[in-house]
């Protein structure tokens, strides 16, 4: 018997009529003899309620319990799923993270999926149940709840599938897939109907929502297919998948990333950048692009943060500033934009014009970081999306 | 370690600036050198509105998954209690109860407590200063949800207590117990004791202070309930074995949307009789006020709840479906009306004290415990026979 694994984000569940219309969809591929395990997310606007909820009550909330609040969300969902689905005559029973054996390290709001226990699971397929579960949540070897950070049910569902052996993982959203660039600020972005794991990957990380980048790299090193397609609208589709090198040169997608904080220490110790990492670690804040130079009379480390998945920005800034000083320089509000493809820095000649580009445009680069796969520049956020347009035109459009 | 158990129900948590108040509420409480193990109900109206949106996918109810939705709302009302404890500097937790390790059996949104050890909870009061559990909810041996019927918060609060062998207090937007319903008497007092076995009645004769099952295991186990009100620091009253003052009516308590059944001119035969109440009961389906009278045929009548009568029609016609010449009744517009006190059990006089007290008032039917007299009236002399009774036995 072949398991598919689906995912419904949070638009396709928004409310009990979606709800019912999924239910539907789940009962045509269960009656074409599938089984079938269903991971979703919150309905609509929940998590951001619940963490306005949060706000309103602390000024820095646990980590922990941020947690237990926001998982409620997808509990919500599965539940009423199944009960639609009953309302169909599908047999179905809904799993939390952890009844469904999502097992988690203890990084409370941007956990990673350590391993999946998935018996459970496969005992209730095995009775011919649908199997719904909450996406975005797992539990710890504490056995506290942990969630997988903005996006984390498509890792929820791409890990299943790879627990599971499923024949295929699918991704429903509101989009029919990946684009050349956020279709919602650029109208003419390309649909991109395959994209490799690698690229995928890199766009996740660099911001593209479409899918989870956790997600992608638990489907790479399962070699299962991502299909990511719109709930409500059939037709185009983006497989996710080993794409052999070679067949795609130059930029495939422009994507960018807002409220990033870039932050430096000046020092003249290695010790005191250890002990600023230290720091972070043990408040579990994610940094990237992280720099180290050595600058007259001592030493300079920068990297960014992201702080889409930290729920207390302002608590951690003043214990920052508290415990390092004045030798340490946080700067909000920006955003970065990369551009992605397979060997795009073979040469220079990408980075040179785009570099140029923005010389032209007078726009101030704050950073440059280049992997093999990604050119990105730190910039102010107001100027972001005008420089996801220029550079969609130069490199997807080719309007010169 | 002294350790507190509180619960808070749903209208003290019902927003972010109570459940902060609330907050402030347990850290004075700290200050007495206290552990607390703190149980929460789900914010407000959140129960009533997950029942909504489940009927709106689906109009089978699954209990299962209800259970999987409804305790959600606690598990909010908890983390966010928690988040609002560490705002003001106290360590403090949220557990589910998958965490804080309550066993029930797996009887969906009627589940029972089976075992409850709290070894988690007690290690971590060691590090934490307030742990804030999850009411109203219990899990499996086999991790499944489930839930303890509505008012089940209660419930939980009342077996931690046992678990920890601590002090049970019960925060609601009620100061305490009162002799009957403040909201139909507003003269009503508050009681400062009630026994265990008079808040039983009173529980189940429908005053919503305490979840009955709650008062059961209080009482299986003596641990003294205090019931007081969330934000205010007016003295409430204890739940406990004995009450020091010894009134013999303690209390009156109202039932509204009673169905009499009432079927006269059967056959006698014990049988028929034993017969008619175990199809009753076995479709779950709870009757009161019985009364058997045999003269010359055999006359019963018992009462149910408005919204079932329709159930209990079909089941009795089922079962007398071959009986000819008997008639039968249903009287709808009831109100049952009971007072109950434990020195009824040592005092005479009580029941003609009551009569008179009634004697304006049509009585359609009258039944009698060890500690309650009931009367069934029209709705319509509810309040004459409330306000009556209430002179006649001090309430």
């Amino acid at each position: 018997m072949s398991i598919i694994v689906q995912k419904y984000g949070g638009s396709s569940v928004a409310d009990p009529e979606k709800i019912k219309k999924i239910a539907q969809l789940i009962s045509n591929v269960k009656k074409e003899g599938h089984d079938v395990a269903v991971v979703v997310s919150a309905m609509g606007k929940t998590t951001d309620s619940l963490i306005e909820l949060a706000k309103q009550v602390s000024s820095g909330p646990p980590k922990r319990e941020m947690d237990m609040l926001l998982s409620t969300g997808e509990r919500i969902t599965m539940s009423l799923l199944c009960m639609a689905l009953n309302n169909l005559g599908i047999d179905s029973v809904s799993l939390t993270g952890s009844q469904a054996g999502i097992i988690t390290n203890d990084r409370h709001n941007d956990a990673r999926v350590i391993e999946i226990r998935p018996f459970r699971v496969l005992d209730e397929l095995e009775k011919g149940k649908v199997v719904v579960v909450g996406g975005f949540q797992g539990v710890s070897y504490r056995r506290d709840i942990t969630t997988l950070g903005r996006g984390g049910s498509d890792t929820t569902a791409v890990a299943l599938a790879a627990g599971l052996n499923a024949e295929r993982c699918e991704i429903y959203s509101d989009v029919d897939g990946v684009y050349s660039a956020d279709p919602s600020i650029i109208k003419d972005a390309k649909h991109l109907p395959e994209i490799s794991y690698e690229q995928m990957q890199e766009m996740s990380e660099a911001g593209a929502k479409v899918l989870n980048a956790q997600a992608v790299q638990f489907a790479k090193e399962a070699q299962i297919a991502i299909y990511a397609r719109s709930t409500f609208q059939q037709g185009r589709e983006t497989i996710v998948r080993k794409f052999p090198s070679g067949l795609s040169k130059g930029v495939k997608a422009v994507v960018y990333e807002n409220d990033i904080s870039k932050i430096e220490y000046f020092n003249n110790d290695d010790e005191k950048s250890i002990s600023l990492l230290r720091f972070l670690e043990q408040r579990q804040i994610p940094i990237k692009e992280f720099n180290y130079s050595k600058v007259e009379n001592g030493n300079k480390i920068s990297f960014l943060v992201s702080e889409k998945n930290i729920y207390n920005v302002e608590k951690i800034e003043s214990e920052l500033t508290a415990e390092f000083g004045n030798c340490l320089k946080i700067e909000h509000g920006f955003g970065t934009v990369s551009l992605i493809g397979d060997g795009i820095n073979k040469d220079n000649t990408i980075l040179l014009e785009t570099l140029s580009i923005l010389q032209k445009e007078k726009v101030k680069i704050h950073g440059v970081a280049t992997t093999s796969f990604r050119i990105s520049f730190l910039l102010e956020k107001a100027l972001v999306k005008n420089t996801v347009l220029l550079y969609h035109n130069r490199w997807i459009e080719e309007k010169v | 370690m002294k350790i507190i158990v509180q619960k808070y129900g749903g209208s003290s948590v019902a927003d972010a600036e109570k459940i902060k108040a609330v907050a402030v509420k347990i850290s004075k409480k700290l200050k007495e050198k206290a552990k607390l193990v703190v149980v929460v109900s789900a914010m407000g109206k959140t129960t009533d509105n997950l029942i909504k949106l489940a009927k709106e996918v689906s109009n089978k109810s699954v209990p299962r998954e209800l259970d999987m939705l409804l305790t959600t709302g606690e598990q909010v009302s908890a983390s966010l209690l928690a988040m609002a404890l560490n705002d003001i500097g106290i360590k403090s937790k949220s557990l589910n109860a998958f965490q804080a390790e309550i066993m029930t059996t797996g009887d969906y949104m009627q589940a029972r407590i089976k075992n409850l050890k709290a070894k988690r909870i007690k290690d971590l009061l060691k590090e934490n200063d307030a742990l804030i559990v999850t009411g109203f909810q219990g899990i499996t041996e086999d991790g499944e949800i489930t839930t303890l019927g509505r008012g089940g918060s209660d419930t939980s609060a009342v077996a931690l207590a046992v678990a920890l062998n601590a002090k049970c207090e019960i925060y609601s937007d009620v100061a305490g117990i009162y002799t009957t319903d403040p909201r139909l008497h507003p003269a009503a007092k508050k009681l400062k004791y009630i026994t265990y076995d008079e808040m039983l009645e009173m529980s189940s004769l429908g005053a919503k202070v305490l979840h009955s099952r709650s008062v059961e295991i209080a009482k299986k186990f003596g641990i003294t309930i205090y019931c007081g009100s969330t934000f205010s620091d007016e003295e409430g009253s204890y739940v406990m074995k004995n009450n020091i003052e010894q009134p013999i009516v303690s209390g009156l308590s109202v039932m509204d949307h009673q169905t009499q059944v009432t079927l006269s001119n059967l056959p006698m035969d014990n049988n028929l009789v034993q017969q008619i109440f175990e199809k009753v009961a076995r479709e779950g389906l709870n009757v009161d006020m019985i009364s058997v009278i045999s003269n010359s045929g055999l006359n019963i009548s018992f009462t149910i709840v408005e919204e079932k009568k329709s159930h209990v029609a079909k089941a009795l016609t089922l079962i007398l479906k071959d009986m000819k010449g008997f008639n039968i009744h249903y009287n709808s517009g009831y109100s049952k009306i009971s007072i109950v006190g434990i020195g009824m059990k040592s005092s005479s006089g009580v029941a003609s004290k009551f009569f008179k007290a009634l004697e304006k008032v049509p009585l359609s039917l009258v039944t009698t415990s060890e500690i309650k007299i009931s009367c069934l009236v029209e709705e319509k002399f509810k309040e004459k026979a409330v306000k009556a009774l209430v002179t006649a036995f001090d309430l």
